[in-house]
């Protein structure tokens, strides 16, 4: 079922264009965030 | 989203979108719209599945509700059409849902929206009105 409000989302970690490798808690290890999962590009 | 990026910059909130694409693909697509920055690659979309967004079927993608239709309408109008060419994307599930969350600084979810058809993802209106909402002490003190 996944992850449900108040508890914590789960880590992925990606790989960019250049290679490099990032985690997904990086944009929330600073400031709120909002996350969008989009069907498809366009 | 790209012309409410400013809005959320202003309240110090920070904004992911997630895409079904590889690396390359996602610097292309989102590239072109000038939102490679903030664009995630899940070509094989482990974090859809860690947030439990669900698919759905050929039957609702072919002959959508009547909040469907109206969603999709909407998503016209603000110029996000369907793009053929980034939805036959070899890395893209067709079927995959949608969903949006607002995360407090450190992790915790605050507010989940798991799309129950394929336009159901939140209008960036929305997404202002519930950043906005957010205790101050969440966000960042103005210098």
């Amino acid at each position: 079922m996944g992850v449900s409000a108040g508890g914590t989302i789960p880590e992925f970690s990606y790989t960019v264009a250049s290679g490099e490798t990032r985690l997904l808690s990086s944009l929330w290890a600073e400031k709120p965030a909002v996350i969008l999962w989009l069907r498809h590009f366009g | 989203m790209r012309e409410t990026l400013p809005r959320f910059e202003e309240l110090g909130v920070a904004v992911g979108c997630v895409v079904q694409g590889t690396a390359e693909e996602t610097a292309r697509f989102c590239g072109r719209h000038g939102v490679a920055a903030i664009c995630i690659p899940d070509p094989r979309r482990e974090s859809y599945r860690a947030m439990g967004l669900e698919r759905t079927t050929w039957w609702n993608i072919l002959f959508p509700s009547a909040e469907g239709r109206r969603r999709r309408a909407q998503a016209k109008a603000a110029g996000c059409s369907v793009n053929l060419e980034g939805t036959l994307q070899k890395h893209s599930d067709v079927l995959q849902l949608p969903g949006a969350a607002f995360v407090e600084h450190g992790g915790r979810v605050v507010w989940l929206h798991r799309g129950e058809s394929p336009a159901d993802i939140p209008p960036p209106a929305e997404l202002l009105k519930i950043a906005k909402s957010r205790p101050s002490k969440e966000l960042p003190q103005s210098e």
